[in-house]
């Protein structure tokens, strides 16, 4: 008994210490933006902060534009998400329901479209975003990303496991197809939708490498984007102040995750399992 | 070329719709779905496809992006790659990335997550999950600048753990030796949680009577596992494999861009990371294109074999 | 027909929306119509300083609105921040404060208007207020391309309490690279913090090095740093690495252990003063940068030049004005407060902590530019055969052999 006893023990102890340090960069980030520039590399383990001060934040907000950044970010994950979802759910739908010829064909191109990096096509998107006169717009970030061949791959997945008889009776009150769509199909999948939204919107809101490309300017740039740029900053990075605005930024995700941690993990887990 | 290619596909659309007008004989079945279709197949036919096209004709010229002139060299852009030491230290550090990366991110969360199932309590089970989860929401370029402070040889946490225990502090991100694995570090910092929810979900999804059967038959902790969880986690396992493949193929540009920019001297660039380099940095982008499809091609690569030869795992359990 | 004109509808509002998409700006990048575009390199103190000259200038000029954009980082960053512009099809900014070091690759690539077209008759008189070994540091083949602005030299910059806690004496430091090894020893031994840093985030300290031990960057346009002197120049540079003397870390990170006290020496450029007299947990020293021997010191000129990049005449008109206010007396009164040196003839208050810059004016020499099209790269390679031979991955006579072969291909006119 007593060995079992210290068997959970020391699982518990194992996985307490891996979550620590999991854990110990935010931790690290959110007690540096406590602490006066002088306690910055004051010696010792100085995980806590000596003399906690708030100036940090105040000087964050202030000083970088990160109200400007959080409604970019913002702005470009909603429309970038919806866009996602609806070109998606369509697309899923004309491949799930409809024998065309040639769809298989154009289903295989899709999944070839989900293997292709971004990096491989930035140089020529970049170039077509430039000559639309898109740059450091909204509609620069936002419009490359509007299809999402794993959104089409995963509904598709999703809308074939609908029964059949589900339509014989909706054609058979009368419903066309747009009707079927919207008012059969789409309330039923409410859970895929769902998880898939989180998972794109997260996606959408952390993206860095195209963003970084098309936004110049500090005022059209998003959250990760602003933040980066300060690190050539010429006076000598200011930790604390960039401690601060990093958890600023992170705050959103953060309360989020704490009060839905269990749809957004699911939704990740979902959007997974079944891709 | 830019109007050319709208023009193009637009044109390419409205074909498709007068064909449909054409045969007038309404099978207007193949109406709806091209509507249904239409919006997400045009646009990744213009930011998919076209620029992959488009990405090889780049790859033979030799442009600025800004002259108007462009010159056609032909394959002196593959060849210049090829002789390129530089190219070559970007292979083997993508490669290396990926033989570390994909085991390491492999075993270790599955380990923990079977470390977690044995966790009786539910409740603590779910909170530890949830903890463990947590990096994966965070954006990863926001993460790595606290990274950066986390390396900082002074006052980061890592020399202050270092001298805690009487090491001296390192300067990872100035030594040529340690800069590849410091990003090593933070990209499988970042998938740990995300892989380990996965195989916790599977593992879960597992029937406990076959384990329970098993362990009433005798067999040990080990045989449990090699002869039912593995072999039922195949699918799992499988997609976990790939989704960290893709990860060190794409993502692990942010840490590279925020904490060493390829340095020092090249030690921890990417293929992916070259490509910026030559395509924002020196605005070479022949050279950058031919390195793309050179990307690309590997991908497509690795794809074939992972579909190829890991399949195998998929089917076991069945 | 109910079936397609739902459907219909579809479309028309998501095409609606996307053409919406297509319009919406944020940060629009034309600038207004009376108002001119500066960029630079410069955010805090420097970009403060820069703000007031703007102010003094739109007092005097209330037609002419400026609005400067600041670009953070060296000037490579800036660099590539307006090529990335141009490759958007978007006007290049108005007036542009690029380095020195990529004069020739601006000039190539971003065809700035020439001073004399520009400024017309008004021209000489502007010419006539600088120092004339400084007014050429603005021009390629004899042509006045730039108007030289932000003027700086390399200092090496010291703790005195540190210098102290070591035993040596703070008001005389080392003159020469050797007496530098000694105090770099001393320091070390008894108080075991790192000695030195030698700024490595350009050319600048390098070329410094490398011609004031008798070598040269460039020789008839292609790279000739691979000769004795500078292998010699070099060799000491990384022996400094080898001896533990510098500490293996970046200049972000050097820098944070100057101001906090914790590093003795850092050889860098004079613009940094303003900022590090701010920041500095101690009495900052300044000190001529140390020479070889009894060789004289050269010393690379860093800094800015204003060039113009506006197409329309009533715009260029309108950048010679703040040109002309600029490079006078009174804005550059405002602008020298940054730590930057004074490069006109009128004598204008130096900051506290300035002679030693100004004592190595007849030491100056042009920053090194790499010429044609491909400079940005070659700038990149050299720096990085150069950190290959400081962190001692190979030596440094193989290394800058390998450099000088490796970049020469990439030199117009230069052995392939």
């Amino acid at each position: 008994m007593v060995a079992r006893r210290l068997a959970q023990g020391i699982v518990h102890g194992c996985i307490v210490l891996i979550i620590l340090a999991l854990l110990l960069p935010v931790l690290w980030m959110i007690s540096t933006s406590f602490k006066r520039p002088t306690d910055l590399f004051a010696p010792g383990l100085g995980l806590l902060p000596p003399r906690p001060v708030l100036t940090n934040y105040v000087l964050a907000w202030s000083s970088y534009l990160l109200p400007t950044w959080f409604l970019n970010s913002l702005v470009t994950a909603l429309c970038i998400t919806a866009g996602q979802l609806v070109t998606s759910a369509l697309a899923a739908y004309g491949f799930a329901r409809f024998p065309f010829p040639g769809r298989r064909f154009c289903f295989l191109a899709v999944l070839g479209a989900m293997i292709v990096p971004f990096q491989v096509t930035m140089i020529p998107n970049y170039i077509l975003i430039a000559n639309l006169g898109l740059l450091n717009t909204w509609g620069a970030v936002i419009l490359p990303n509007l299809p999402s061949a794993f959104g089409i791959f995963l509904l598709r997945q999703f809308f074939l496991t609908l029964p059949q008889e589900l339509f014989d009776a909706a054609s058979l009150d009368g419903a066309g197809i747009w009707q079927t769509f919207w008012r059969v199909v789409l309330p039923l999948s409410r859970a895929p939708l769902g998880a898939l939204a989180i998972y794109l919107f997260l996606g959408a809101w952390n993206a860095y490498f195209w963003p970084l490309l098309v936004l110049s300017q500090p005022e059209s740039h998003t959250l990760p984007i602003g933040l980066r740029s300060f690190l050539d900053d010429e006076l000598g990075i200011q930790w604390g102040q960039l401690m601060a605005a990093a958890t600023l930024a992170s705050l959103p995700a953060l309360v989020a995750y704490v009060a839905a941690q269990k749809q957004i993990i699911s939704s990740f887990v979902m959007t997974g399992i079944k891709g | 070329m830019t109007s050319r290619a709208w023009c193009s596909s637009l044109a390419k659309m409205a074909g498709r719709l007068a064909v449909e007008r054409r045969a007038r004989r309404p099978r207007a079945a193949e109406l709806p779905p091209l509507l249904f279709i239409g919006p997400a197949a045009s646009l990744l036919l213009v930011f998919v496809y076209w620029p992959l096209i488009y990405t090889v004709y780049l790859s033979v010229l030799d442009w600025n992006l800004i002259s108007p002139v462009r010159e056609f060299v032909g394959s002196a852009n593959y060849r210049l790659l090829v002789f390129e030491p530089i190219f070559w230290i970007a292979v083997k550090n993508t490669l290396i990335y990926l033989v570390v990366l994909v085991p390491v991110e492999l075993c270790f969360p599955l380990a923990l997550a079977l470390l977690l199932q044995s966790v009786a309590e539910r409740r603590i089970r779910a909170v530890y999950q949830a903890l463990i989860f947590s990096p994966t929401v965070l954006s990863f370029a926001i993460v790595c600048i606290v990274w950066v402070w986390m390396f900082n040889p002074l006052g980061g946490a890592l020399s202050r753990l270092f001298r805690l225990v009487g090491l001296p502090a390192i300067a990872w991100l100035n030594n040529a030796q340690l800069s590849l694995w410091a990003v090593v570090l933070v990209s499988a910092w970042k998938v740990f949680g995300y892989n380990l929810v996965i195989f916790l979900a599977a593992l879960t999804a597992i029937p406990a009577e076959y384990v329970e059967s098993a362990r009433i038959d005798g067999a040990s902790a080990w045989k449990v596992f090699r002869w039912i969880t593995w072999p039922l986690l195949g699918p799992t396992t499988f997609f976990v494999l790939v989704t960290t493949a893709i990860f060190t193929g794409t993502q692990v540009f942010i840490p590279i861009h925020v904490l060493t920019q390829g340095g020092p001297y090249n030690s921890s660039t990417h293929l992916i990371y070259l490509i910026y380099q030559y395509g924002f940095q020196f605005f070479q982008v022949g050279a950058a294109s031919a390195a793309s499809v050179f990307t690309f091609l590997g991908f497509l690569v690795l794809t074939y074999l992972q579909l190829r030869y890991l399949e195998r795992f998929v089917h076991y359990g069945r | 027909m109910r079936r397609t004109s739902g459907f219909a509808l579809f479309w028309i509002l998501s095409i609606c929306v996307m053409s919406w998409l297509f319009v919406l700006p944020v940060g629009r990048s034309e600038a207004a119509k009376a108002e001119l575009e500066l960029w630079h390199r410069w955010s805090g103190p420097h970009q403060e300083v820069l703000r007031e000259v703007l102010k003094g200038f739109e007092a005097k000029q209330p037609g002419i609105a400026v609005k400067e954009v600041s670009v953070p980082g060296q000037y490579v960053d800036l660099m590539q921040k307006v090529l990335a512009r141009l490759a958007a099809r978007q006007n290049p900014p108005d007036v542009l404060l690029p380095g020195y070091n990529f004069l020739d690759y601006t000039v190539r690539e971003l065809r700035p208007i020439p001073i004399d077209q520009i400024g017309g008759t008004e021209a000489k008189a502007v010419y006539a207020r600088y120092v004339p070994s400084v007014l050429r540091t603005g021009q390629i083949d004899g042509k006045q391309y730039g108007l030289p602005y932000a003027l700086s030299t390399a200092v090496l910059y010291y703790n005195p309490r540190l210098v102290e806690a070591a035993g040596l004496n703070p008001q005389t430091p080392p003159r020469t690279w050797a007496e530098v090894q000694t105090w770099g020893e001393a320091i070390k031994g008894k108080t075991g913090k790192p000695a030195l840093y030698i700024s490595n985030v350009d050319t600048f300290l390098m070329q410094s090095l490398v011609e004031s031990a008798g070598g040269v960057m460039l020789s008839n346009a292609c790279p000739a740093f691979s000769t004795t002197e500078a292998v010699a120049a070099l060799e000491v540079w990384r022996r400094y690495y080898q001896d533990g003397l510098i500490p293996r870390i970046t200049y972000r990170e050097a820098e944070q252990s100057f101001m906090t006290g914790d590093l003795a020496m850092f050889a860098t450029s004079i613009m940094h003063l303003r900022g590090w007299t701010q920041q500095a947990q101690f009495p900052l020293r300044v000190a001529h940068l140390p020479r070889f021997g009894q060789r004289s010191l050269k010393v690379a000129a860093g800094g800015a030049a204003l060039m113009v990049l506006a197409r329309t005449t009533e715009r260029q008109k309108a950048a010679w004005e703040l040109l002309k206010y600029m490079t006078s007396e009174e804005g550059m009164r405002i602008w020298v407060k940054t730590g930057y040196l004074n490069p006109l003839q009128a004598a204008l208050p130096r900051t506290e902590g300035q002679d030693p810059a100004y004592d190595q004016f007849p030491n100056l020499v042009g920053w090194v530019s790499w010429p044609g099209s491909r400079g940005l790269e070659v700038d990149k390679r050299v720096l990085d055969w150069r950190d290959k031979i400081l962190l001692g991955a190979v030596g440094a006579k193989g290394g800058l052999e390998a450099a000088a072969a490796e970049v020469s291909p990439l030199i117009p006119g230069c052995p392939r």
